[in-house]
């Protein structure tokens, strides 16, 4: 007996409920309250009596009747834990920050319900209960308190599933200047991991090296900094001027003679490296500028970075737009040039680094000169042909690489005997894959990595070319037209392309992606609609406003209701793989 | 061997005592057959003092034996099982004490302490 009561008391004490005849009515132990604090931001929480403690997940916030206000984030207090359960001991008090989906200018009157369930340390559990707010909310300033800035955007209830270019849009919005420049100047270097920097990295190298000897591992670093730098300042021009203008300057720079000229110019470069002739600034040039002190390379470099990051601008379309979707809404030219400069500065960091050991490694004159210079000069030729691959047709690129492959090849003696082992090896297998692709040319094909494919896949590829013809956009050109569209096509799925003649990536993505067989099958579901905004007249741009498009191509997915999936809407080119996965989350 | 099996499974009964729990449907005729007094209790899961009540105070021994002389017992959850609208709550666990024709003796609200609830019961027995 003793032993049993010994077991009971221990049962007993590890009990926490005390037990007592008084409790709480509902009233008492819970009092709920909430008000609109100046900043539009709603203060709710529950006051809570004596011995009570709420459970921490069935305290929940929701509005009703919400005119497109809907809540961003609520700040809640830490909870502890109680009996296995997270629950509030002490009152707990709660900030809500609310958002719009709409542009609204009234005050609106908003119900915010506050549901919640607590028990009694004396021994009971109350019923779940719910109280309900009428709060006046002033939805413009709520835009400047959620977001410090004017900006009628909307803002995506679940990140995971924002775009890219939203993604860095809303960054911008939401942060302060600091950390959005830091953020920034991640987004570059996570650029910088991307092959749209491979073509500035022989154009530093080369640049560097050209500048011969007496090269200091200073003056290389030097030289990559203004290279950087002024690579960072275009694209601060660019966003800057966008931003001011509403202009398509990204556009701009990817129509063909621009390609054409960038081609040319990389050309020369590369037969520069190979020695025929010497890049020289007019002598008049250089002996004004060397009177300042020995800076001509520097001019040179300046201008290269600068043109080098138009080059590379439609690779990186669509981080660039959300960038420039931002300045362009905000008016914001100032803050948004920062965010550009400092997104290019974090780009440039590895190309420095590139320049630097370019300078260091750098090898005395002798036989190893002419075959690095060659190097770089068959590279300023890849660069060339793959600007190019843009605008000419894939079959013409593609001879111009095996012609390059095979010359280069040859140049490194892969019919030569005494050829060291390993540059023989090299130059054998750029023979081997030259030719193939030359073939590959002579039998129609157009894949780099599979030249040789019309081999096996005959029939595949002639039933993509008929069914190619297939696929057909209905052409808008004003928002009314676009609107009897939708309008026709309710109830069904809606593709909108945005396109135009001069717009390069765009013509990427017809001839890759929506040339690709799963692609067009897929896209069969969709009801396809193309805005050609080639003409760039007022009913265009207009268009192209409505939907937020900084620059073809932009594609826009309608739902069956014709709401546009803003989350889903794709800037710049995309890979046929990734389309179809894109496509198949719709 | 059912009558076997029974008279066992009432001797392991007596021999385990435990509180008398009747479903709701023959709780009155129950009640009124043996001239008890019907207890029921309102519980919701996770609710510790409704934890407090069945582990610790229905299962002591002086409990047991003062209430299965006059009471029986009916369970209802109140997520899950229907409750009768005389029944009112807006905390768990509550105790409804109620005569065989539903008339409600006393209405108790939360946890009973072992010593309260005796006299509780005793109060009740002897009226």
């Amino acid at each position: 007996m003793n032993f049993l009561s010994k077991i009971l008391f221990t049962i007993v004490m590890s009990y926490t409920v005390v037990i007592a005849g008084d409790f709480l009515m509902p009233n008492e132990a819970f009092k709920p309250y909430a008000k609109v604090l100046e900043t539009q931001k709603i203060e709710a929480g529950v006051t809570i009596g004596e011995d009570i403690y709420l459970y921490a997940e069935k305290l929940k916030f929701k509005l009703k009747n919400s005119h497109g206000i809907s809540i961003k984030s609520i700040v809640s207090p830490k909870s502890v834990l109680h009996q296995d359960s997270q629950v509030y001991v002490k009152s707990p008090n709660f900030i809500i920050t609310l958002k719009t989906d709409k542009k609204l200018s009234e005050v609106k009157d908003v119900t915010l319900v506050l549901s919640y369930q607590g028990c009694s340390e004396v021994g009971l559990c109350y019923e779940p209960s719910k109280k309900e707010f009428t709060l006046k909310i002033d939805p413009s300033k709520l835009d400047e308190s959620s977001s410090n800035k004017k900006i009628p955007e909307k803002v995506q209830k679940n990140t995971q599933e924002v775009s890219q270019t939203d993604m860095i849009a809303n960054t911008i919005k939401s942060e302060n200047i600091l950390i959005t420049l830091l953020t920034f100047f991640g987004f570059g270097l996570l650029l910088a991991m991307t092959p749209c920097v491979f073509p500035m990295i022989p154009i530093i190298s080369g640049l560097i090296i050209s500048q011969g000897e007496g090269l200091t591992t200073k003056k290389a670093f030097a030289l990559s900094l203004v290279y950087v730098l002024s690579m960072a300042v275009a694209y601060t021009i660019a966003g800057v001027l966008a931003g001011l203008f509403g202009a398509n300057i990204q556009a701009a720079l990817q129509t063909p003679w621009v390609i054409y000229s960038f081609s040319f110019v990389f050309v020369a470069l590369a037969f520069s490296m190979f020695g025929f002739y010497e890049l020289k600034l007019p002598d008049a040039l250089v002996t004004k500028v060397s009177s300042t002190g020995n800076r001509s390379g520097f001019v040179g470099v300046a201008i290269m970075g600068f043109l080098s990051a138009l080059i590379v601008g439609p690779c990186v379309a669509a981080p660039l737009a959300g960038a420039l979707v931002y300045i362009g809404q905000t008016g914001d030219a100032v803050f948004g040039g920062m965010a550009l400069f400092s997104m290019s500065i974090g780009m440039g960091v590895p190309l420095i680094i590139v320049g630097v050991s370019a300078g260091k490694f750098m090898p005395k004159p002798g036989a190893w000169m002419t075959m690095v210079s060659a190097i770089f000069g068959v590279m300023m030729l890849l660069v060339a042909i793959w600007m190019l691959e843009k605008i000419v047709d894939p079959s013409i690129t593609m001879v111009l690489y095996s012609i390059l492959g095979i010359g280069f090849s040859l140049f490194l003696g892969v019919f030569e005997k005494d050829a060291h082992f390993f540059k023989h090896s090299v130059a054998m297998i750029m023979f081997i894959y030259s030719v193939s692709l030359f073939i590959g040319f002579l039998a129609g094909a157009s894949s780099l990595t599979q030249p040789l494919g019309f081999l096996k896949q005959k029939t595949v590829i002639s039933a993509t070319a008929s069914e190619a013809k297939k696929m057909e956009f209905k052409v808008v050109k004003s928002i009314a037209e676009l609107d009897t569209v939708l309008e026709k096509n309710k109830g069904k799925k809606i593709l909108l392309d945005f396109s135009a003649e001069w717009c390069t990536a765009c013509k990427e993505l017809e001839n890759i992606t929506f040339s690709d067989p799963k692609v067009i099958e897929k896209m069969s579901e969709f009801v396809l609609v193309r805005a050609d905004i080639t003409d760039n007249t007022a009913d265009e741009k207009a268009l192209s406003k409505e939907y937020g498009v900084f620059g073809p191509p932009v594609i826009i997915f309608f739902d069956k209701d014709s709401k546009v999936q803003k989350s889903k809407t794709i800037v710049g080119f995309i890979e046929p793989d990734e389309f179809l996965i894109h496509l198949n989350s719709l | 061997m059912k009558k076997i099996i029974l008279i066992m499974s009432l001797l392991v009964s007596t021999l385990f005592a435990d509180i008398r729990w009747v479903d709701m449907f023959d709780a009155y005729d129950v009640a009124k057959s043996e001239n008890k007094i019907v207890m029921i209790m309102l519980s919701r899961e996770g609710c510790p003092g409704c934890e407090y009540m069945t582990d610790i105070v229905f299962e002591n021994s002086d409990v047991m034996k003062k209430f299965n002389k006059s009471f029986i017992a009916v369970h209802l959850d109140i997520q899950t099982d229907f409750i009768p609208d005389y029944l009112n709550y807006f905390a768990t666990p509550t105790l409804y004490f109620l005569t065989d024709e539903k008339k409600v003796l006393k209405k108790l609200v939360g946890a009973q302490k072992i010593k309260q609830f005796l006299e509780t019961l005793d109060n009740l027995a002897t009226k």
